[in-house]
C-alpha cells in the first residue's frame, strides 16, 4: 500500500519546506457581492471559497431555538477538486467536515444575540490539496467576521501529522496519502482551548503532545494571517 | 487602565482594545480583565466607555427608530415588512393609518412591494418588531426608488449636523428620506435620482476614509456638469 516515497532530502520536506513551516496562505475578503459575508482562500494547492448569510429567519421551523441562533455549515467539493473525478453532490465524507466544521465555529460565535434565527456557512472547494478542512474553518471565520456576526474571536485551523517517524506541520498531498498520521486542529487563541481535534493514523502519547504543541503554533501562525486580510480589506481599498 | 490600540483604528473580532475596569457599549465583550472586540469594526475610545462601531452587519431594529421598509406579506389584520433586520417587522392597521373605515381588505391600503417609512413602536422579548406609520411623517412613499446600504453606516450618510444630506438635497433637488436600517428613498428627476443613488453607493463603500463629504462633492460637480453636457449636446 505504501508508496516508495523519499519525504525528506537534506532535512526539507518534499516541497522544500521545513519541518514546522506553513504552505503559502492568501485569504481575501468580502468577494462576493450578494453573500452577507464571504472570502476566498488559496493555501498551498487548495483553492476554497466560503459565503456566509445571515442571521435571518431560521427554517424549517422546528429548528428555531427561542434563545438563540443556530449555525448550520454545508462543505461541498466540487467534482474537478481532485485527481480523480468526485462524485458530485453530498457525501458522507462533506456531511461529516460539515458537521465538525459547525463544531468548530459554533464556541467562537455570540449566538445569542439572535434568537430564532440562523446563520448559514456554505463552504465551496474548488481544487483540494490535503488539508481542506483547516482551510475551510479558517475561511469561514475570516467569512462570519465578514459578515459582521459577533464573535469572541477568530478560528484559525491548522494540521500537523507524522510522517517517517517525524513530526510536520500543515502536510502536503503526498505526505497525506502515504504519510504516517494526519491531525487537524483548530484552535480558539484566547481561551487557549481546541474546537476541532481529529486524528487519522497513529500516535505514541509523546508524538501527540508534540503534535499538538506544533499545530498550536501553526494555527497562530495563521491566526495573524486572517487579522491581516480582515484589515488590509479596509485600509487598502482604492478611495479613487 | 491602559489601551492597547490607538482610537478609531480598525480591530478585529477578538482583538484587546484595553485592561482594566471600563464601561463598554455596543460590539465589545470582557475576557477575564481585559476588553476584547466582538466584531469587525472601528474602535471610539470616549472618557467614558469604549464602543466599536461594526464595518458590516445587518440592522438591529431599536425602540424609537425611523425605517424603511417593504411589505412582504399581508395577514388578516397586519402587515409583515422587511426592514433589512433579521426579522420582519408587524405593522398592525391600528397602527397603520389615522382612520380606518373598513379592514375588509387590506391590500387597498398598502400592497405588496409598497415602500413604508414608519417608526419602530416596540422590540418584543422574543424579538418581534411592532411598527406604527400613524403621524405625519409617517407613511407610503410614492413614487421614487429604494437604495440600500448598511445600516452602520447611515450616521456618514446623513453627516455632521446633517451636512452631507443636505449636500445632496441641494445639489440634485431630489427629496430624499434616511432610514435608520440603511434603506435610504430619492425621489426627483430620474437623472439626479441616478446621481444620487451612485453617491449613496459611494458613500457606503467609502465609509471609513476620513474626507468623505469633499469627496462626494467633488463627485456630484463632476457628474452634475457631466449631466448638463450630455443634455445640453442631445438638445442641439
Amino acid at each position: 500500500m505504501e508508496k516508495d516515497i523519499k519525504f525528506f532530502t537534506n532535512g526539507k520536506r518534499i516541497d522544500g519546506r521545513a519541518i514546522d513551516e506553513l504552505r503559502n496562505i492568501k485569504i481575501e475578503v468580502g468577494v462576493f457581492k450578494r453573500a452577507d459575508g464571504s472570502s476566498y482562500i488559496e493555501w498551498g494547492g487548495n483553492k476554497i471559497y466560503c459565503a456566509v448569510y445571515g442571521p435571518r429567519e431560521a427554517y424549517p421551523r422546528f429548528l428555531q431555538k427561542s434563545d438563540r441562533a443556530i449555525l448550520k455549515c454545508r462543505y461541498n467539493m466540487a467534482s474537478f477538486a481532485v485527481e480523480e473525478r468526485k462524485r458530485p453532490g453530498p457525501s458522507r465524507r462533506g456531511v461529516e467536515i460539515g458537521k465538525v466544521t459547525q463544531g468548530a465555529l459554533e464556541p467562537a460565535l455570540i449566538l445569542e444575540n439572535f434568537p430564532k434565527c440562523m446563520i448559514e456557512v456554505n463552504i465551496e472547494v474548488i481544487q483540494a490539496d490535503a488539508g481542506t478542512r483547516c482551510a475551510g474553518i479558517t475561511a469561514a471565520s475570516v467569512a462570519l467576521a465578514n459578515a459582521g456576526i459577533p464573535m469572541k474571536e477568530l478560528v484559525p485551523a491548522c494540521a500537523a501529522g507524522k510522517v517517517e517517524d517525524k513530526i510536520v506541520l500543515d502536510l502536503c498531498k503526498e505526505e497525506d496519502n502515504y504519510g504516517q498520521a494526519d491531525l487537524p486542529l483548530a484552535l480558539l487563541p484566547r481561551k487557549n482551548e481546541f474546537s476541532l481535534l481529529q486524528m487519522d493514523g497513529d500516535l505514541t502519547e509523546d508524538q501527540l503532545e508534540e503534535a499538538i504543541e506544533l499545530g498550536k503554533k501553526g494555527c497562530l501562525q495563521v491566526h495573524e494571517i486572517q487579522k491581516e486580510a480582515l484589515k488590509k480589506k479596509y485600509i487598502t481599498e482604492d478611495v479613487f | 487602565m491602559e489601551f492597547l490600540v490607538k482610537d478609531r483604528s480598525i480591530v478585529t473580532p477578538g482583538m484587546a482594545i484595553a485592561k482594566g475596569p471600563f464601561r463598554y457599549e455596543y460590539g465589545v465583550d470582557k475576557f477575564e480583565d481585559t476588553i476584547i472586540s466582538s466584531v469587525l469594526g472601528i474602535v471610539y475610545i470616549e472618557n467614558d466607555g469604549i464602543r466599536v462601531v461594526p464595518l458590516e452587519g445587518k440592522y438591529m431594529p431599536k425602540t424609537g427608530d425611523d425605517v424603511i421598509g417593504t411589505i412582504v406579506s399581508i395577514n388578516p389584520l397586519s402587515w409583515d415588512l422587511d426592514i433589512n433586520a433579521p426579522y420582519l417587522a408587524n405593522l398592525h392597521v391600528q397602527d397603520a393609518l389615522r382612520y380606518v373605515k373598513d379592514t375588509s381588505n387590506l391590500e387597498r391600503i398598502f400592497k405588496v412591494g409598497d415602500v413604508i417609512y414608519a417608526n419602530i413602536k416596540d422590540v418584543g422579548e422574543s424579538s418581534d418588531i411592532v411598527l406604527q406609520s400613524k403621524e405625519r411623517p409617517y407613511g407610503k412613499l410614492k413614487w421614487g426608488r429604494v437604495v440600500k446600504i448598511h445600516a452602520t453606516r447611515v450616521p456618514r450618510v446623513i453627516g455632521k449636523k446633517g451636512s452631507m444630506i443636505k449636500l445632496l438635497k441641494q445639489m440634485t433637488r431630489c427629496e430624499i428620506m434616511v432610514g435608520q436600517n440603511g434603506n435610504i428613498w430619492i425621489k426627483g428627476e430620474r437623472q439626479m435620482e441616478d446621481i444620487v443613488e451612485r453617491a449613496i453607493l459611494k458613500i457606503d463603500k467609502e465609509a471609513h476614509i476620513p474626507g468623505l463629504t469633499d469627496r462626494i462633492k467633488k463627485y456630484l460637480k463632476q457628474k452634475y456638469q457631466c449631466n448638463i453636457r450630455c443634455y445640453k449636446w442631445r438638445k442641439t
